[in-house]
């Protein structure tokens, strides 16, 4: 009887700190994405790198971790916004969200003048997911970044675009 | 009295004097009659049996001993061994007793002198070999030689100075227009060295530093080097003079490095060896060469095994009875035209070779067919290529009774349509037209039959290696009916096989993203469906299309 309460005591406890972990990463991702919302794209992007640190399991980690690059990237910090969609790219590479990770770094690419980085990433982009078109002739996957963007992949079977808040932002073939 | 006394002792002076002169001159004459009378025969004898020893003819018109100490020949003629026309030819040969030979009005057929020399050079050499003197100097004015022969085309004039002194030697001699030679040098023992210039037309040899030391059989090149219109050239190599002329030698120039090894033979130095240029090795076989006119290098190779790569890419040709002949437009540009047997089939083009400077530039073009396919087809083609920028090679190809395994595209099909019978195709007719351009590869109006189906279409890959591809496949029933897929849909559209099914591909050659493209095949189906169906199978479809799994170590490195 003794064993049966001290194990539901240590599981009680063990679920009791997990919820804790979750109910903080909450709020410190509904934090970070009220600054977001705000304006406040620094301070978002401190709480973003929060949520990282203080909580590494939490379901919001891959949205923070992407926010980092993004973060970057609309203060035109090319070469750590570049350093973080490696890292994120790294990191989710099963994800689709990768793939807009790959994207933005042709992207910096682009702007870069890197020829050679545009077309390992061309490459990566091109072997990332095998498309298979029997009835449709596009498939779609939509994101909502930290930073509160939508972005939203079109895959055809020779190109992918993405389209950030409606506008396109790139397109690569395939 | 006086006077009387004078002009008696001045009388007997000159009466002593023209007596002493009238008996000198009768003795000369007499030595001279005698000389001239023993000398015609014993000349003719002497030449009889240099001729019977060396299977030549030697004849001459005169021959008169000039006093005090020449013996003068005139219109001296060696015949080759058929002993019909003359090998060599002088209008005036002057030997001299103290080593000096003169030659005058020389004329030289060189074929039939090549060929003479080929077979009984050893022999002359062997016997030869003790007797030069320490001092001798042999001097050819107004020579000419034919170097196509007595009776073809135009000789070209030359002369020569070659002096031999106790160890030391120096040759002078010029030809045609613009080209001379200038060498000298010292031998001891078994030992040569000499230096010296050469300019050829438009080729000018210079700092020409040499040494080989010649024991018995053996003649070793220790070292030979020159510079060859400002170029370095460096060679070494061994010779062996047995009953035929042996080398082995290396040669750099250019940052090319050639090896190899040559031998006498009746028609002339066959050589084998390897050259190593750039991207490039070619291994070659049964090679001989000759120059025409100063500036037309003809080669024959029976073999020659060629392995060069370009933008990364290996390739391989193996040919066999290539000719090629060389226009040695100016020292740093060649012009190559060539033709050769590859695969049983014919390749025939032209090379323009800039080796100005390195990398070397090389543009071609040329055509090729018949090219055999191992037995399931031939090859034609034309190939236009300007390395190291740029190839392009187009043709076409068709293949007869082919078999098909594994390939990519077949793996790929055969996995995605579950038809297992795609990955190993046999008894397949083929043909397409196909382009290479630097790294495009194109592969236009391909169509494919075989007993199970039919194919048409076009298949690109770009320069990272993505594809982009539309085909039209037409299968039989047999096949159909293998896979699941295929037999859902003969179920659904009667007479299925009959219909097209139009299909593109595109991404990543291993990895290819497939569309079953819109046709009256797809309206059929799509009539027997449900939109909610078709999202389904979609839905399902892309649950089955898996991400990549990428390994973190092989992705992007961070930072």
């Amino acid at each position: 009887m003794l064993y049966v309460i001290i194990l539901s005591l240590l599981l009680q406890g063990f679920l009791w700190v997990t919820c804790v972990e979750a109910s903080e990463a909450d709020l410190e991702w509904n934090e970070a994405v009220g600054l977001a919302k705000q304006g406040e794209n620094d301070f978002a992007f401190m709480a973003f790198r929060g949520v990282l640190d203080d909580c590494p399991s939490s379901p919001h980690c891959l949205a923070a971790a992407f926010a980092q690059g993004e973060y970057y990237f609309l203060q035109n910090n090319l070469s750590l916004a570049s350093d973080e969609f490696k890292d994120f790219y790294a990191k989710y590479p099963q994800h689709q969200e990768a793939l807009i990770a790959l994207i933005y770094l042709i992207k910096i690419a682009q702007l870069q003048q890197h020829p050679d980085d545009m077309k390992e990433y061309r490459s990566k982009a091109a072997s990332f997911r095998q498309l298979i078109f029997i009835f449709n002739d596009k498939k779609y996957f939509k994101f909502l970044s930290g930073f509160q963007r939508k972005h939203q992949l079109v895959y055809y079977i020779n190109k992918v675009e993405l389209y950030v808040n409606g506008q396109l932002f790139t397109k690569v073939s395939l | 009295m006086l006077m009387a006394n004078y002009l008696q002792r001045f009388l007997f002076k000159w009466k002593y004097t023209i007596l002493i002169l009238l008996v000198t001159g009768a003795m000369g004459t007499a030595f001279d009659f005698q000389v001239n009378r023993w000398l015609t025969p014993y000349s003719l004898a002497l030449a009889n049996a240099i001729g019977q020893g060396y299977q030549t003819k030697i004849t001459f018109e005169t021959v008169h001993y000039h006093f005090p100490n020449s013996i003068i020949l005139k219109n001296v003629k060696i015949f080759s061994p058929d002993k019909k026309s003359p090998m060599l030819q002088a209008s005036r040969v002057t030997v001299g007793v103290l080593n000096n030979i003169a030659i005058d009005g020389m004329a030289i057929d060189l074929p039939a002198l090549k060929n003479y020399w080929v077979w009984y050079g050893n022999k002359i050499y062997a016997r030869t070999k003790g007797l030069p003197p320490e001092n001798i100097r042999l001097l050819v004015s107004n020579g000419q030689f034919y170097p196509h022969g007595l009776a073809n085309g135009d000789p070209i004039g030359f002369k020569m100075d070659l002096r031999l002194d106790q160890g030391s030697f120096s040759a002078h001699g010029s030809w045609g227009l613009q080209s001379s030679l200038d060498l000298w040098g010292r031998w001891h023992a078994h030992s040569i060295d000499w230096k010296g210039f050469i300019f050829y037309d438009k080729f000018y040899i210079l700092d020409i530093d040499g040494n080989l030391n010649a024991q018995g059989k053996d003649i070793v090149l220790k070292k030979l080097t020159f510079s060859l219109n400002g170029d370095n050239v460096t060679a070494s190599g061994h010779f062996l003079r047995q009953d035929f002329f042996q080398c082995e030698a290396d040669v750099t120039f250019k940052n090319t490095r050639l090896h190899f090894y040559a031998h006498n033979t009746r028609q002339g130095l066959v050589f084998k060896g390897t050259f190593d240029l750039q991207n490039a090795h070619l291994a070659f076989k049964d090679l001989m060469a000759r120059i025409i006119n100063g500036h037309l290098l003809k080669l024959r190779i029976k073999q020659m095994q060629s392995n060069f790569s370009i933008h990364g890419n290996e390739y391989r040709l193996p040919l066999e009875d290539l000719w090629a002949s060389i226009h040695l437009v100016n020292p740093d540009q060649e012009d190559i035209a060539l033709s050769a047997k590859i695969y049983a089939g014919h390749l025939h083009g032209r090379i323009f070779l800039n080796t100005a400077s390195v990398p070397w530039q090389v543009k071609g073009q040329g055509q090729f067919e018949g090219i055999d396919m191992a037995g399931h087809g031939l090859l034609s083609g034309k190939f236009k290529l300007q390395a190291p920028q740029d190839m392009e090679l187009t043709g076409s190809v068709a293949l007869h009774h082919g078999n098909f395994n594994g390939s990519d595209l077949q793996q790929w099909m055969a996995k995605t349509l579950q038809m297992p019978s795609l990955g190993h195709v046999s008894n397949a007719d083929i043909s397409s037209r196909f382009t290479i351009n630097g790294k495009l590869k194109m592969l236009d109006d391909l169509k494919l039959n075989t007993e199970d189906f039919e194919l048409s279409g076009f298949f690109h890959l770009d320069a990272d290696d993505l594809v982009s591809s539309r085909n039209s496949l037409r299968f039989s029933q047999k096949l159909l009916g293998e896979s699941p897929l295929g037999r859902r849909l003969i179920g659904l559209v009667s007479g299925a096989w009959t219909l097209p099914f139009e299909f593109s591909l595109s991404g990543d050659l291993h990895r290819m993203n497939f569309q079953w493209d819109n046709s009256p095949l797809k309206d059929r189906v799509r009539q027997h469906m449900f939109g909610f169906i078709e999202r389904m199978i979609d839905q399902r479809v892309d649950a089955y299309s898996s991400y990549k799994v990428t390994i973190p170590n092989e992705s992007v490195s961070p930072g």
